[in-house]
């Protein structure tokens, strides 16, 4: 487990972090989510030991990253935003030498690296030059890298940066198949990446914890209403009145296609789909289309960092509340 | 210990097989090959000059050997990886420090050829086939060997190139003897491989303060310039003796008397702290424990800041 307490960290008067707390429980991904700028790099900074906090504590399973450094840091793995490489060393002997300052037994090193190789798909390029390796190549030996002592724990800094759609799949099948042995934490910008591989998200905006949760429940707290995308075949008029008229309808919205759809919003826990299809048939109109529009996480996104004060109410995991919410995890 | 002897293997290979070093390496050897052969044709047959004049030069060298060491790190990003993983600051900056001095070893190795060459100058041995053709081929093997062992990884060639390297030196020391200058050459060889360990080791402790190789560089060769050439100089112009007190001094003359001691106290501290003053010593055979105490003081020191340097510049 990874546990981050108030951990604040200031370059000169600017804050770039300030009192980021959470949690990353034993074999779950969670995903950190902010803009460029807004402090996932300094966190991931500190959480390795790179960068010293202002303030604050982070504790690797239990080790201190700064009073039982060593043994906190055995327990990472690491790939940080650009991928730390030796350009002039061949992909095997910069993974050999990963390995053998991560203490990993000699023996067993050649094994490890064949894993980790295996892992990126990089296993063919095992004796080219780092220098001479494309963009996407060095992003996949600087995962190799951080996971070629085989450690507890992972932390990814944009791990899918700079590759092309293909690799980007590749890579999100990788870190999914590490869910559950290995504790990751992952930084984005891209929302949909988030969506798909963290089982909980936590939101950071200029340096502050703004939210910690599921994509639901996030989703839940933000979406206050149900959005239903209707098609009718029927006069235009009479249709937009019989859909407004219906019970539990908060709001109709004619979308400017040809011809005529409607968003139609009813409170967040009815579900009008039933109701409102059996109305149409029954007026003698063809329901062409009907579907529930999914709030995206782009929308929780923009609506929190764009409501600053305005938080939602999900709780920072204080120490106090850590247990309960390990039991709803 | 096997992860300062993983960086200093890493940090070696990245020598032998890089341009830089072997440029760096072709450049000292062309350098002290003057000082070899330009006596040698005034009829002096002597490894003195050659361990003397070469200081100069490994002012400006060795700099270049240092200069990428941490602050390459620090550009590149790579001093993440190592400062997350689990290794030390002391671990990075020795492991550095020995993967360097190991090349700059092999660079002195290299110089041997003149020993062998001098002993077929010399004419004492009764054959130029031992030990003069058998030492430089056995150099030149070694050399080969050690370039083949780090491009290819491999720990086969790797021991092969000590072996050889071993009968290189058994080599070379026969050749010394039979000149009877083995004294004199090897206490030189040991001066300039401490004088050597010391450039490197400010070198480490510059290339750790900055991110930028050519501030790195040009900051030690102007620190080495200071300790070597400058201060001898400096200690030359100052007063050598000690100021005389008059009976009734008044104040100008106390002031000056008191200005006289501060003088001469300096010089007596440049004196100490030339590191030419104390190679001429090594070059003419001799060997002092003050001079080895004043370089590894030295080297502890920078090797120590540069830790410190490292510590607290994140």
């Amino acid at each position: 487990m990874v546990e981050v307490d108030n951990l604040t960290r200031k370059y000169g008067a600017m804050l770039a972090i300030d009192r980021v707390t959470f949690r990353a429980h034993d074999g779950e991904i969670l995903g950190f989510l902010g803009k460029n700028g807004a402090g996932k790099t300094t966190t991931m900074r500190i959480m390795t030991g790179f960068l010293p906090a202002s303030s604050g504590t982070v504790r690797i399973n239990g080790a201190d990253i700064k009073e039982d450094s060593l043994e906190a840091r055995r327990q990472i793995g690491y790939l940080p935003e650009t991928a730390p490489l030796y350009e002039d060393m061949s992909v095997f002997s910069y993974l050999a030498f990963c390995a053998r300052i991560r203490e990993v037994p000699s023996r067993e090193v050649s094994t490890r690296i064949e894993q980790s190789m295996k892992a990126v798909h990089i296993s063919e390029r095992r004796n080219w030059q780092i220098g001479k390796l494309s963009k996407g190549l060095r992003r996949r030996v600087g995962l190799a890298q951080a996971l070629v002592h085989n450690p507890r724990v992972l932390i990814l800094d944009e791990p899918t940066e700079g590759l092309d759609p293909e690799q980007i799949i590749e890579i999100r099948r990788l870190i999914l198949g590490l869910r559950g042995d290995h504790t990751v934490i992952l930084s984005t910008h891209i929302l949909s990446e988030a969506q798909a591989l963290a089982d909980r998200i936590i939101i950071i905006d200029r340096g502050r914890i703004v939210a910690v949760d599921t994509t639901e429940n996030l989703t839940r707290a933000v979406v206050r209403a149900q959005r239903i995308r209707v098609q009718v075949e029927g006069p235009e008029a009479a249709v937009r009145k019989h859909l407004e008229g219906l019970s539990g309808v908060q709001r109709v919205e004619r979308l400017p296609d040809e011809p005529p759809r409607y968003v139609v919003e009813s409170e967040r826990d009815t579900d009008l789909r039933s109701r409102l299809a059996d109305s149409v048939i029954n007026a003698g109109w063809g329901l062409v289309e009907l579907e529930r529009i999914e709030p995206t996480l782009e929308d929780v996104f923009l609506h929190i960092t764009s409501h600053h004060e305005d938080r939602i109410p999900t709780p920072d995991p204080t120490p106090a509340e850590a247990p309960k919410e390990e039991a709803a995890a | 210990m096997r992860t300062i002897g993983t960086i200093a293997e890493r940090e070696f290979r990245a020598l032998v097989t890089a341009p830089l070093g072997w440029v760096i390496m072709l450049f000292f050897l062309f350098v002290s090959s003057i000082f070899f052969v330009a006596p040698l044709q005034r009829g002096f047959a002597t490894m003195r000059l050659v361990v003397g004049n070469t200081t100069i030069w490994l002012v400006f060298l060795l700099p270049a050997l240092t200069m990428r060491l941490l602050a390459e790190e620090k550009k590149q990003g790579t001093l993440e990886l190592l400062m997350t993983s689990p290794v030390t600051e002391t671990q990075v900056v020795l492991g550095k420090y020995l993967g360097v001095l190991a090349y700059y070893a092999v660079m002195l190795f290299s110089t041997l050829q003149y020993v062998f060459a001098l002993a077929w100058v010399r004419d004492k041995t009764p054959s130029p086939f031992f030990p003069t053709y058998v030492g430089l081929f056995l150099t030149a093997l070694t050399l080969v060997l050690l370039a083949l062992a780090s491009v290819r990884e491999s720990r086969p060639l790797g021991i092969a190139a000590a072996v050889a390297a071993v009968a290189t030196a058994l080599c070379a020391g026969f050749a010394m003897k039979e000149m009877g200058e083995w004294g004199p050459a090897l206490t030189g060889y040991i001066g300039l491989f401490m004088l050597g360990a010391v450039f490197l080791a400010i070198g480490v402790l510059t290339s750790g303060l900055t991110r930028n190789q050519i501030i790195s560089w040009v900051s030690t060769a102007a620190i080495l310039l200071f300790l070597t050439v400058l201060i001898s100089w400096m200690s030359d112009q100052l007063p050598d003796q000690l100021p005389t007190r008059e009976a009734n001094a008044d104040f100008g003359a106390t002031f000056q008397y008191l200005f006289g001691m501060m003088l001469y106290g300096l010089t007596q501290v440049f004196k100490a702290l030339s590191l030419q003053q104390n190679l001429e010593n090594f070059a003419q055979g001799v060997l002092d424990l003050r001079d080895f105490v004043l370089y590894l003081s030295f080297i502890v020191a920078s090797l120590f800041f540069a830790v410190r340097g490292l510590q607290t510049s994140r």
